[in-house]
């Protein structure tokens, strides 16, 4: 017995200590420090510009088999009429005037982008557009055989690693979430609210920065007012939604910012029964017949960079190895819109988007509170 | 093999006492209504799941061929298939040992993702030779797994909760465990550059620490993963017929009292087995972590736990029988993942996978329900 408890404690202990005498993980091999492989920061994206990077044979047919097929990845649920949405109907809109084919693999886990990513390509896809960039582990298929000569596209967020085999968009939370939470602002003092709404899904690194860049565009309007967060865990989780939507608004909240996928439209439809006003995440939806209504539009649909992509590829001028980078003020997209604008609201929000296009508000200082 | 390997469970009706009878054969009716069950349930299976698919408009022949291209088509769909079922067959084994014991574990999906967390945590962390980092990722991750169903196993034989409980609610605090580690840049979340947003998700492992692969993409080639799983599998198979250990465990599994007459403690061996049920699904993370992720994210264990709990239901608990089976369920989920690279919507996919699964798992299912009301009957 006291061999067997020895054992056990022998397990249990020697594993704890070396987990504490832990060091640098790179020391077994100096040269390749693969933990930071997808971290570090990558090799000079070409912003802004097509300009650079290398222009795949034959597009948009780079296989050469006579027809053109583009394989789309999401992570999100490609039916949730908001962010994830918008890249698959862009493409689709594109395939079906240009008589492409279009492949949708849908709610991917990320542990699984790799072989998705191997998947498409053996069906002999001569695109693979990767809605988000939670799924860029899939770009490490780019340089596998089976993969040869595909072109890859990464709606890349704040930016993905750059390397030669993909081309990637590029856009800034703060540019466009500053500006919402300006436009919500806006709403807030004019129907004299001090509170306002924030529900989204897992508490992520991004959902972070997206409540603090509109917290700070609301402070920007209304100084003393108050953002009320909800982490839900789940981006289409109905249930949790409401539930934290009903909270915020027997809290007082005025104005209501479902940052969701699936489950965005349900919220609305609680905020537009106590009339409170709500925002998109990502998609124009002013005058949306789904009966659903939406005081403001904050347009950062991946689907509206993904057609510039789309574009250039049809064209035959897609250059893999470049960043596209996306700015609000300076760009059709990204934009912030309010769909019934009242007095000079609209004149302001203008003046705002202008002020950060030119650079003459730094947005990222403001968020940081350093102006 | 031994009458005690081939008995699941303590449930097992007992034979009249006195001198054994001689053997009959079973009439051709009885023979011949597992191999008809099967026929009948994958039939019904293989119809509904081609309705579905061409209720959204594709070819339930396409979609037929592209299961068997994801899954057998070429080497790389074997290797895929083979890759995909050596987590199910280590998650398996464990569950043969726990059901041998008369305890059914059914969290292994939670003990598997805390395996591959400390799996995880060592790989990223513990400094070293490569080889020898792979071996305590791989090692640490089985006693994560362990130490995760010891809350289980103490809770059970402790406070008497009941273990079916236990592991099924600890498979959502484990998932909610996992999620907070890879989204606190304390803990396992991945390093960002300044201005970038991270994923949640750790660092990618080193690669000197991943699990060795034979052959090279496109062609056939497979990870060390199932050769691990098919060694434990064969060893297991002789412990729990040939040792000690294994016969406590099936004595204990089909006759608490009579183990405990014969002097094996329950805690000690039952929650033993539990501890190794556990260890196996935390070594399933571990060969999962270092053999195709690299990497742990939420929704790491993607349903493997389940899947290798039905594994060990189709097998009947023998750990050898555990390997086809494990087999087929990995090119179920291979060729599951290339249906859906064809454009077929995922939650057809997922339907059409979960069918043909469940298509295998009745007839045992259905066997097993028979055999516990016959034992019912005998004793009343």
């Amino acid at each position: 017995m006291k061999r067997m408890l020895r054992a056990v404690a022998g397990l249990v202990v020697v594993p704890g200590l070396m987990l504490t005498a832990c060091g640098d993980p790179q020391t077994d091999d100096p040269k390749k420090p693969a933990t930071k492989a997808t971290t570090e920061k990558g090799t000079d994206a070409t912003t802004g510009t097509q300009a650079g990077g290398t222009l795949p044979k034959g597009e948009p047919d780079v296989n050469g088999d006579g027809k053109v097929v583009i394989g789309v990845m999401s992570p999100g649920d490609t039916k949730d009429k908001g962010y994830y949405q918008s890249f698959v109907d862009e493409s689709q809109k594109y395939a079906d005037e240009n008589g492409w084919k279009l492949t949708i693999v849908d709610k991917i886990n990320p542990a699984a982008a790799v072989q998705q990513a191997r998947n498409l390509c053996r069906q002999r896809v001569d695109m693979v557009a990767i809605g988000a960039s939670e799924l860029k582990d899939a770009l490490s298929a780019s340089t596998e055989p089976q993969c040869k000569g595909v072109t890859w596209y990464i709606s890349g967020g704040m930016g993905v690693k750059q390397t030669p085999e993909f081309t990637q968009s590029l856009d800034f939370i703060n540019e466009s979430l500053y500006a919402a939470g300006y436009a919500a602002g806006l709403v807030l003092k004019d129907n004299g609210g001090k509170k306002a709404g924030y529900i989204t899904g897992p508490d992520l690194d991004f959902a972070r920065a997206v409540a603090k860049a509109f917290k700070a565009g609301i402070k920007a309007v209304v100084p003393d007012a108050e953002l009320v967060e909800n982490y839900t865990g789940d981006f289409n989780d109905s249930g949790k939604a409401n539930e934290a939507a009903n909270a915020q608004l027997s809290q007082g909240v005025k104005v209501i910012y479902p940052y969701l996928g699936g489950a965005t439209d349900s919220v609305t439809r609680i905020a537009n029964k106590k009339g409170v006003p709500a925002l998109t995440p990502g998609t124009d939806r002013c005058g949306d017949a789904s009966g659903v209504k939406y005081a403001i539009s904050v347009v950062f649909s991946p689907g509206a960079y993904f057609a510039g992509a789309l574009k250039d590829f049809k064209a035959g001028t897609l250059r893999m190895g470049v960043a596209r980078e996306w700015h609000l003020g300076k760009d059709p997209v990204p934009y912030v819109k309010l769909c019934d604008p009242k007095g000079d609201q609209e004149a302001q929000l203008k003046k705002l988007t202008e002020d950060i296009g030119s650079g003459k508000l730094n947005v990222d200082d403001a968020v940081a509170g350093k102006q | 093999m031994t009458k005690l390997l081939e008995a699941p469970h303590a449930a097992r009706p007992a034979g009249p006492p006195g001198p054994a009878a001689p053997r009959t054969g079973a009439p051709i009716t009885q023979r011949l209504r597992t191999p008809g069950l099967y026929a009948l349930s994958l039939s019904l299976a293989f119809a509904i799941a081609g309705l579905l698919v061409a209720v959204v408009g594709k070819s339930p022949w396409d979609a037929a061929v592209a299961m068997y291209e994801g899954s057998l088509g070429s080497g790389s769909s074997i290797g895929q298939s083979i890759d995909q079922a050596a987590p199910l067959l280590m998650v398996a084994i464990g569950s043969v040992i726990a059901a041998r014991a008369g305890i059914f574990n059914i969290g292994q999906e939670g003990q598997l993702i805390i395996g591959a967390a400390v799996g995880a945590s060592v790989g990223l962390f513990m400094p070293g030779p490569g080889w020898f980092v792979l071996l305590m990722i791989l090692l640490c991750a089985a006693i994560g797994g362990a130490l995760w169903a010891s809350i289980a196993a103490i809770l059970y034989y402790w406070r008497g909760v009941d273990v079916v409980i236990a592991t099924l609610l600890l498979i959502f605090v484990a998932n909610q465990v996992v999620s907070f580690a890879v989204n606190r840049p304390y803990l396992l979340r991945e390093q960002a550059v300044p201005g970038q947003t991270t994923a949640s998700q750790s660092d990618m492992l080193r690669e000197s620490v991943w699990l060795p692969r034979f052959g090279e993409y496109p062609g056939f080639n497979i990870g060390a993963g199932i050769f691990i799983a098919a060694l434990l599998a064969v060893g297991v198979y002789f412990a729990l017929t040939r040792s000690r250990w294994g016969f406590r465990i099936r004595l204990l599994g089909l006759n608490a009292k009579t183990a405990h007459r014969a002097g094996v403690g329950a805690v000690v061996v039952g929650g033993g087995a539990l501890l190794a049920s556990g260890a196996f699904a935390g070594l399933a993370g571990g060969a999962m972590l270092t053999g195709s992720g690299y990497r742990i994210q939420d929704g790491f264990a993607d349903n493997v736990g389940f899947d290798g709990l039905l594994v060990a239901l189709v097998a009947k608990d023998n750990p050898v029988r555990a390997i086809p089976v494990a087999l087929f369920f990995g090119a179920l989920r291979a060729g599951g993942g290339f249906l859906a690279s064809t454009g077929i919507p995922r939650y057809i996919v997922a339907v059409v996978t979960a069918l043909l699964v469940l298509a295998v798992v009745f007839p045992t299912a259905f066997a097993e329900i028979q055999r516990r009301r016959v034992a019912r009957t005998t004793d009343a």
